[in-house]
């Protein structure tokens, strides 16, 4: 594709095209996890491409162009301190006749309800260690805190998921 | 198992999602100029903060008493989100979502240019959201091409007699300034349209009689061409009988169907859907089924360049992103 007004070189813009297009699923993947909803993870994910590209020469020159992006992601989700996304639409009164909402493979998980009423940064720490499988190093690379922090986040995330399943469903252990 | 292991087990569930489509790289880069732009005016406006407050309370003064002149609040988008794209909303054109002065009429939106008309007929040109140029005469019609490379238009410069101008707006000069006749025809009076393409193009219509003019030199030929109609059927959409509405980018058409993709039935209350493809790509094509309360509408429009819109006494607002419609009440 051509892109046109862009200030980057072409090879770099095609290097980012290649990124996109290889990344974009992994990328909104882990911005789901981080929202918890499909919109907002949209916007996410499109707000760290765009940071990304604002930072490209850097990207492509990290040792690892994923872990820099990853931080990118981070701080966009973590900088948020209103919902990415405003509604401004107000549903009419009678329910749309599509979309009814069917059972999903999330209504049966046990975690993932608390996981999503977790403070944000709890929730990253969560997300890139459970998910993104990070070392203590790596997470806090990414937040750009220190392994002590992320090591206390960690704690006290799951000492909150502890409790909250434990007083509604039970330990899952 | 311990609570660990759940946690990685129920991410991976919850992880495995179908991701929408990613978006056009070109939108990518569209945010990120304007929002490099925007970084370096927020930095220009910071280092001259202090003039702006001398000036802001000179304003301020010499606005006491006079409401009309107040700042206009922002407002939002017609439905929520529109990157970038200016767009009309009740008589108001927003640009960055800030509304401009003055009523408006029509705006399009290609590429990095957008030209947009006021209710008193005058033509706006800007470019990535900066006014860049302005018509002169009373616009009768216009056109911005699809690349956003060319804008036309046809305007009223004497009492009968008027003027079609092309304008290549990356080179920010004008191909074309033709006379053209502008007598009212019976009592429809001045019926005009035109199709501009990027390569400078021009398919015009003045009453009924169609013209082609190109940028090889010579005078524009009588053509058998309808420029409505070549605007609401684009190249690369084989076989789509539907007007054809592009998305602001036209990197997507949209058209209206029924449930199946196929051609809506002709009954009163029969469902519709939209249905949306990349030009020239028709493995991209999907359908979105329309909540039954939307009435047919006899062509889409679109709010950003991922959003289309049917509009009516309800709206339907189908995101290609998440391919879903839903029923809003545009406030």
């Amino acid at each position: 594709m051509a892109l046109r007004s862009s200030s980057l070189p072409e090879a770099a813009t095609a290097t980012y095209e290649e990124y996109v297009a290889a990344r974009w699923t992994a990328l909104y993947r882990t911005a789901y996890l981080l929202t918890g909803g499909h919109a907002d993870a949209e916007d996410l994910a499109q707000t760290t491409l765009v940071k990304a590209y604002l930072a490209w020469s850097k990207v492509a020159a990290a040792a690892s162009p994923d872990a820099y992006v990853r931080r990118i992601m981070a701080n966009a989700f973590l900088s948020s301190r209103r919902p990415l996304r405003v509604a401004r639409e107000r549903l009419v009164e009678e329910t749309p006749e599509v979309e009814a909402p069917a059972p999903t493979s999330e209504d049966r998980l046990v975690l993932w309800p608390h996981v999503k009423a977790l403070p944000p940064r709890q929730r990253a720490v969560i997300v890139l260690r459970y998910y993104e499988d990070l070392s203590e190093q790596q997470i806090a690379d990414a937040l750009g805190c220190s392994p002590g922090t992320v090591k206390s986040n960690a704690s006290d995330a799951l000492r909150a998921l502890r409790s909250r399943v434990g007083s509604t469903e039970g330990d899952p252990s | 198992m311990t609570l660990e292991q759940t946690l990685v087990e129920e991410l991976q569930v919850v992880a495995d999602v179908r991701a929408p489509l990613p978006p056009a790289v070109a939108d990518l880069v569209r945010i990120a100029e304007r929002e490099r732009s925007r970084t370096l005016r927020l930095r220009v406006v910071a280092t001259g903060l202090v003039a702006a407050a001398v000036v802001a309370a000179i304003v301020l003064g010499s606005q006491v008493g006079r409401p009309e002149s107040a700042p206009q609040p922002v407002k939002p988008s017609p439905s929520y989100y529109a990157p970038g794209v200016p767009y009309l909303y009740k008589d108001r054109l927003y640009i960055d979502h800030k509304p401009q002065l003055g009523a408006w009429m029509q705006v399009e939106s290609a590429g990095d240019h957008t030209l947009a008309v006021t209710a008193d007929q005058v033509g706006v040109i800007y470019r990535n959201g900066v006014q860049v140029g302005q018509t002169e005469g009373v616009v009768y019609a216009s056109s911005l091409s699809r690349g956003g490379t060319m804008a036309a238009w046809i305007a009223l410069t004497g009492k009968d007699s008027g003027e079609l101008v092309v304008r290549d707006l990356d080179g920010a000069r004008d191909l074309l300034r033709l006379p053209v006749d502008l007598q009212p025809h019976g009592e429809q009076g001045v019926e005009t349209s035109l199709l501009v393409k990027d390569d400078a193009t021009t398919i015009y219509e003045i009453n009924g009689r169609q013209w082609t003019w190109r940028p090889d030199g010579g005078d524009p030929v009588r053509s058998h061409r309808q420029p409505n109609a070549i605007d609401t059927h684009p190249p690369g959409f084989d076989g789509v009988g539907q007007p054809i509405r592009l998305s602001p980018d036209h990197l997507w058409g949209a058209w209206i169907t029924g449930p199946d993709g196929g051609p809506a039935a002709d009954v009163e209350g029969a469902a519709i859907a939209i249905t949306v493809q990349k030009p020239g790509r028709p493995e991209s094509r999907f359908t979105m089924p329309v909540p039954r309360e939307v009435e047919a509408a006899p062509i889409p429009s679109w709010d950003s360049p991922t959003v289309v819109l049917l509009n009516g006494p309800k709206t339907a607002r189908c995101d290609i992103m998440t391919r879903t419609c839903r029923v809003v009440v545009l406030r």
